[in-house]
């Protein structure tokens, strides 16, 4: 799965976005550090983004700078969790998350009124998952507990989330992104979820409220 | 149990001679003479005129060294003023750095405001919002500052430098801080690519510079020059292609 790249220079003409606001944005961490890939060419070493990530995200922040300041534009993009606390209906209330995924949740996480950032992003990934159609309903029940016990352990570091099935069992896995895996012949990959982008959307969403 | 907390973090920390200390929270932490500090330690103000040394990290919302500061892990916080020497293991993340002594940092330093009247050396990257220097640096990484303004007084070295508005200029010899360091007439900039919206360059030595107005003063050497809008050569500078993009 080689991932398409653009060069600074092409991405700056496509864009239209100028040198000093690449670097602002940088700096202001609205563009991660993994995605500057130093690449040697003909010309000595140029920079390298992944194409399809680097410009969806320009898009967003050219679209939404003038609603939002840097800084919580930043907030948003940033794998971290935020410090806040949802009471779970709402989050069904706005169609956040469905009530079917809630209910499963439920069961591990507690009747507890108020959910954190994490256990949201939990139901949230479940739900998306559920409305992929990809997984049932007691697949999902064991992707709860995986991602809650193990999430923590990486920090702020992005990773992924992926389903394999092989001869009908299934299995869970969170691994750091960015990594290639190889699997036995007769494994297949049933989902893998970009959990940094189901941040930033589910942000996004809350932000909403 | 809330007042014990609160008397922690009201305690401070003097050391006068020479001691060792575990670290901790602290409202205010001043060492004169030789102190160590095991474990990382946050306060409000540190203060050190003599040798301190830090096994962990060090958060404070003020910082003043005159001595020598030996921080093993990162450092973060609001203002560090320095007229002596700061070593820094980890990641530095302040507000603003006043720097008239020297810093090295093993790791990337991260500051809204970098003023530099002394030595700044990072093995890591250098970012902020403004960078003015009137002294040496030698950044391992990328140097990204919004506004960069320099004077180069002596041999400075950046991998990358990469912002908005990029201005660097030889030392003006009139300068009345030119009597106690004096700038040296060739001191040279040597950076490999450089890249802003608006550059101005005297006495650098780069492969590649890329903006939308360049303009390349004396004593500059460049392999490259890809501009957008404008580019202008001064007469003694040399540059050996220049493209339109």
């Amino acid at each position: 799965m080689e991932e398409e790249l653009i060069s600074k220079k092409d991405l700056l003409e496509l864009t239209g976005i100028s040198y000093g606001q690449l670097y602002r944005w940088k700096r202001k961490n609205l563009l991660p550090e993994e995605w500057f890939i130093r690449k040697s060419a003909f010309t000595g070493q140029e920079t390298f983004f992944p194409k399809q990530k680097i410009l969806d995200r320009i898009d967003k922040i050219v679209h939404m700078k003038d609603d939002l300041s840097l800084d919580e534009l930043a907030d948003m993009f940033s794998p971290a969790s935020q410090a806040i606390s949802i009471p779970m209906k709402q989050l069904i209330e706005r169609n956040i998350v469905s009530l079917n995924a809630a209910k499963a949740a439920e069961a591990f996480i507690g009747q507890s009124e108020l959910y954190t950032f994490e256990q949201t992003l939990c139901v949230y990934i479940l739900d998306y998952c559920l409305q992929r159609g990809e997984i049932s309903l007691d697949e999902g029940k064991t992707l709860i507990p995986t991602f809650l016990e193990h999430y923590k352990k990486f920090k702020e570091q992005q990773c992924e989330l992926i389903l394999l099935r092989k001869m009908g069992v299934s299995v869970f896995l969170l691994v750091p992104a960015g990594g290639e895996i190889h699997f036995e012949s007769g494994v297949k990959i049933i989902l893998r979820v970009d959990v940094p982008g189901m941040i930033e959307q589910l942000k996004l969403k809350l932000m909403a409220i | 149990m809330n007042q014990l907390t609160s008397e922690k973090m009201n305690r401070s920390l003097t050391i006068t001679g020479s001691s060792s200390v575990m670290g901790g929270s602290y409202n205010s932490v001043k060492i004169v003479g030789e102190g160590t500090i095991e474990g990382d330690t946050s306060c409000s103000k540190l203060k050190c005129v003599g040798t301190l040394e830090v096994n962990g990290s060090v958060a404070a919302e003020r910082m003043s060294i005159v001595g020598t500061c030996d921080i093993k892990g990162g450092l973060q916080g609001g203002l560090l003023k320095t007229s002596g020497t700061v070593t820094v293991g980890g990641i530095s993340r302040l507000r603003e750095l006043n720097l008239a002594g020297s810093m090295e940092s093993k790791d990337h330093v991260y500051g809204e405001q970098i003023k530099l009247r002394g030595m700044l050396q990072t093995l890591g990257d250098c970012e902020a919002e403004v960078f003015t220097a009137k002294g040496i640096f030698e950044i391992g990484g990328l140097l990204n500052a919004g506004q960069l303004d320099i004077k180069l007084y002596r041999d400075c070295k950046a991998h990358e430098i990469g912002g908005g508005k990029i201005n660097i200029r030889k030392a003006s010899l009139l300068h009345p801080l030119s009597l106690f360091f004096k700038p040296s007439s060739s001191a040279r900039l040597t950076v490999s690519v450089m890249e802003g919206d608006h550059i101005y360059l005297e006495n650098t030595i780069a492969d590649i510079v890329r903006g939308n107005k360049v303009v390349i003063g004396p004593g500059c050497e460049i392999g490259l020059v890809e501009y957008k809008e404008h580019f202008e050569k001064k007469r003694d500078a040399v540059v050996r292609d220049n493209r339109k993009v």
